[in-house]
């Protein structure tokens, strides 16, 4: 395992931090589950605008990563669409966080409004809604994930092509949409698609996480 | 429509062993937080370490 998923991931590492993680779980075992939902989402929110998660998706260390809604709707997947999630996460080497979200239509026309101009533009409203719709239809996973290079293309590379004309052709049939995607509607996967996209994904994720913190938490 | 509860997040789908799992991803975000602050703290000394071999 490369370096950075090592040091991202690696958890239980040194024995002084065994220790205070330790006391920090009683710690936490005495709150109520309302309470660890806000400190959850509070801290993920940190992690998602900590400058040097962004620093490691500059230097193409780190991309954003998404398993869509209604995954059991893919090819060989489980029914049950939690299981489906964790069969396409188990898939997906690198993953260090991860966050089931979902969002809103507003959301999920600004987490895709470039691709939803691009198509209003080009007078293809009717696929633009059926995008925000569907982004928005319940629940999604999404993940960051770690690589030692090129975090971006090889994540974009492992999901295969967007479009089902082209990941059902027999070279992209090792690819996660090759083996599980049944239309390009439902692609099961989403990945950033430049540094900057990613930059954009991470920030917006961690505004719709700040947006359901309970305002007592700040 | 964020208070809508068809749109507040659902942190942990599954709901048999909710408390024990989110105190679980609590200390995975703490740890990743760490981590991140080590790197900080690493590409720092060695900035500095460069800077003071130049002078």
């Amino acid at each position: 395992m490369n370096e950075i998923v090592r040091h991202l991931g690696e958890i239980n590492s040194a024995k002084p931090e065994r220790f205070s993680k330790r006391s920090e779980a009683s710690l936490l075992q005495e709150k109520p589950l309302e309470e660890l939902e806000g400190i959850f989402v509070s801290k993920s929110v940190e992690l998602l605008r900590h400058p040097e998660l962004h620093a490691l998706v500059d230097e193409g260390k780190v991309t954003l990563g998404m398993v869509k809604p209604n995954t059991y709707e893919g090819k060989d997947l489980p029914s049950d669409d939690d299981e489906a999630v964790q069969q396409v996460l188990s898939e997906i080497e690198g993953v260090f966080f991860s966050i089931p979200v979902e969002m809103t239509p507003l959301e999920a026309e600004e987490f895709y409004r470039p691709t939803v101009e691009a198509l209003r533009y080009s007078g293809k409203e009717d696929i633009a809604e059926s995008i925000i719709e569907f982004t928005s239809s319940s629940p999604l996973t999404v993940f960051l994930k770690a690589d030692s290079d090129n975090a971006v293309a090889n994540w974009r590379a492992q999901m295969g092509p967007t479009r089902m004309e082209d990941f059902t052709k027999p070279e992209h049939a090792n690819t996660l949409r090759g083996k599980y995607a049944k239309e390009t509607g439902n692609n099961i996967v989403h990945g950033s698609d430049s540094i900057e996209s990613a930059h954009r994904e991470i920030y917006l994720l961690a505004d719709m996480l700040e947006a359901r913190l309970p305002i007592n938490t700040f | 429509m964020i208070n809508d509860p068809k749109y507040l997040i659902i942190l942990v789908m599954d709901s048999s062993d909710r408390k024990q799992t989110l105190i679980k991803k609590i200390l995975n975000v703490e740890e990743l937080l760490r981590k991140l602050d080590d790197i900080s703290e690493s590409k720092e000394n060695e900035r500095n370490s460069k800077t003071s071999r130049r002078n």
